[in-house]
């Protein structure tokens, strides 16, 4: 029974934590995985291990980089399991360099993610619609290109220049803000 | 970023939208290792892609309806996950930390996987099920093949790719898109199959939706009738009616009435139940002797090698020569017509020979593997003796042939199975001595002979003969020299 206030005070404690921490910590293994539903499977788990070893995190340091080096540990335990049938991984060196990297980035990113609110709004009406349809409605290019009776090689070609056009908006703004790697 | 990097932005975009193909992933992952600033570009790029894919920004002036309404049709584990956020202290205090299983694994099973034919699932993880599977609540997503869930309640529903499905109890699921055939036995009264813009209720029947984003949800009534609802995206009905057999309606979320169909039924005919049989090899398991009785249950080799599953468990009993239509291991009628001899004999089997059984006793003190309906039942006899079937399609056949006596667990016994033999061939398979006379799980060479078949024409007999070779009790060598057959577990190879 004595143990039941304490692990009640662990859970509020772990809950506040990872609602802080959980975008980015989201960010980091879309990062080092590309496919989302494959990140989303990492995060979970390592969710389950953070928690299994909660008692060992230090309150005085700050929770991202500890709870990061779990989301790291499943992205590789996750890619030999994965290893002869997932599409998408890259090779340990690269994962090791973008992992090491996430720090530096980490406060530019929550500038991006301001930046694209607007850089969004400075989309031609065309333009929005075509990443609505893509991300919104989730339609395929073949449905689109079905639609607008475009071949599906030039919608995709559209629809990379705009996303091209957000990302440029989108470091500018942040470079801006004053953010350099 | 200046412009001189649209072809490494190209090779993520194409990433992103997982389009690229092997070689440009290679070229990419190079890249990547070798430039910082490129590293940086695909950071920020594929958090931009990410950020789009949630919405929120977009749903801003999309419409948050629409948003919310898309977003319900996507259950993302990160959904789940944001959910759990928001309630995640009132969760925890409930349950502990038991939350953050909330996707990792089903809840409570209320279906089964009951076929998969030449399926791609659309991931390599998620919303995917293995044929014989316990389903919970959840997605399955197929981008080809068909798949066939058979649910708690008795209800089958079969799904052709690409469709995604939502399980979400043994009597209800959301068709997000996809071809499906539903049938429904009188315990599935009431099913109910939701769809965007509208619900489909069983009244007692067969129908079949194909639903395609945009176009709506085309409602066909194959048996039967079903009842209809229109609703609008807060739910409410805008208008029902019943459907009656051989009728075809549509409805379009966002239309406020629903539109009758010209009828199509062929349209369906390759996901009902009928054609799928004849798709898949088949799978039979006999009963076998003179007290057999209709046996349903797993605990058989087939099943505890993988080769078959819980769902297929029913048995077909043999008591003498017999043929015509017999059900197969899942339970639906066998699509060929099965013809069954017996036959015995010293050396060559006399298939003419009727059916001798020596006078069985049921043993009351089976224990372990043995003690099963199945394995207190058995057909021996003094000769060789031999079963062979006919009927057959051809294909490479596994056949299981359990061939104990749990009575004499030092006897041993010879075995063949091959295609047309009237004797034991010269090599055959050894069931030799029990290593454990109470052995707990069914041993291949000690409770079993397993071998393979290839049936290559029509007319060919599958078949199986056994004789004693050694018995074993001292004392009555001759008595209870007996050959022995239990069951038989046939099972089709891809």
């Amino acid at each position: 029974m004595s143990s039941e206030p304490h692990n009640n005070q662990k859970q509020v404690l772990f809950t506040r934590h990872f609602a802080d921490s959980e975008r980015a910590m989201y960010g980091f293994a879309y990062s080092l995985v590309p496919l989302r539903a494959d990140a989303d499977d990492i995060v979970q788990e390592a969710l389950v291990l953070l928690w299994k070893h909660f008692d060992q995190y230090d309150p005085e340091r700050p929770f991202l980089p500890w709870a990061n080096r779990f989301v790291y540990r499943q992205v590789q335990t996750y890619r030999r399991k994965q290893a002869t049938r997932a599409k998408y991984f890259f090779s340990d060196e690269t994962i090791e360099r973008l992992a090491a990297e996430m720090p530096a980035f980490q406060e530019r990113d929550q500038a991006m993610s301001r930046a694209l609110e607007l850089c969004l709004e400075g989309l031609g009406g065309k333009q929005r619609a075509l990443i609505e349809q893509r991300y919104v409605a989730k339609e395929s290019l073949c449905k689109l290109a079905d639609e607008t009776g475009r071949s599906a090689n030039s919608l995709y070609k559209t629809l990379q220049r705009i996303r091209v056009g957000l990302y440029r908006c989108i470091s500018q703004r942040v470079l801006d803000e004053g953010f350099t790697v | 970023m200046d412009g001189d990097n649209d072809r490494e932005l190209g090779l993520i975009g194409l990433l992103c939208d997982e389009l690229i193909d092997d070689r440009q992933f290679e070229d990419l992952d190079e890249i990547l290792l070798h430039d910082l600033s490129l590293r940086e570009a695909y950071r920020s790029f594929v958090g931009m892609h990410h950020e789009l894919e949630q919405g929120a920004l977009l749903a801003k002036e999309w419409g948050a309806e629409d948003w919310q309404a898309q977003q319900k049709l996507v259950p993302t584990s990160r959904c789940l996950v944001n959910v759990c956020s928001a309630v995640a202290l009132l969760v925890f205090a409930a349950i502990g930390w038991m939350a953050f299983h909330l996707d990792l694994k089903r809840e409570q099973p209320v279906a089964v996987l009951t076929r998969s034919i030449e399926v791609e699932w659309s991931h390599p993880t998620r919303n995917r099920g293995k044929l014989g599977e316990a389903l919970g609540k959840g997605w399955l997503d197929i981008d080809s093949g068909v798949v066939e869930v058979t649910f708690s309640s008795g209800a089958s529903l079969s799904m052709e790719g690409p469709a995604r499905l939502k399980i979400d109890s043994a009597m209800n699921c959301f068709s997000d898109f996809g071809k499906l055939v539903v049938s429904c036995p009188e315990s599935a009264f009431g099913f109910t199959v939701q769809f965007r813009g509208g619900k489909v209720v069983d009244l007692g029947t067969e129908f079949a939706l194909n639903t395609r984003t945009g176009e709506g949800t085309n409602v066909y009534v194959l048996e039967g009738a079903v009842d209809v609802m229109l609703l609008d995206n807060e739910k409410k009905l805008l208008q029902q009616l019943t459907v009656l057999k051989e009728n075809a309606v549509n409805l379009t979320f966002g239309k406020s009435q629903l539109t009758y169909l010209s009828y199509d039924q062929k349209m369906f005919d390759g996901l009902r139940r009928e054609s799928l049989v004849k798709l898949q090899p088949i799978k039979l398991q006999f009963d076998i002797g003179q007290k057999a009785g209709l046996y349903r249950g797993v605990d058989a080799p087939a099943h505890k090698v993988g080769d078959m599953f819980a769902h297929e468990n029913q048995w077909s009993q043999i008591v003498g020569d017999q043929s015509g239509a017999f059900v197969l291991a899942d339970g639906n009628i066998c699509p060929f017509s099965i013809n069954v001899d017996y036959g015995h004999g010293k050396g060559r089997i006399d298939w003419e020979a009727s059916p001798v059984t020596y006078t069985a006793t049921v043993y009351k003190r089976a224990k372990g593997v043995a003690n099963t309906a199945l394995c207190l039942d058995n057909l021996h006899h003094f000769n060789d003796l031999g079963v062979r079937i006919s009927g057959l399609p051809k294909g490479r056949y596994r056949v299981y042939a359990l061939c104990r006596s749990f009575r004499r667990p030092k006897a041993a016994y010879a075995v063949s199975i091959g295609t047309n033999l009237d004797q034991l061939s010269s090599n055959p398979i050894e069931v030799g001595v029990m290593g454990e006379a109470l052995n707990p799980s069914w041993v291949s060479g000690e409770t079993y002979a397993v071998g393979e078949v290839e049936i290559s024409k029509t007319g060919d007999w599958l078949t199986i003969i056994t004789r004693s070779v050694d018995d074993g009790m001292i004392g009555e060598p001759y008595r209870n020299k007996l050959a022995v057959l239990l069951g038989l577990q046939i099972v089709g190879l891809e």
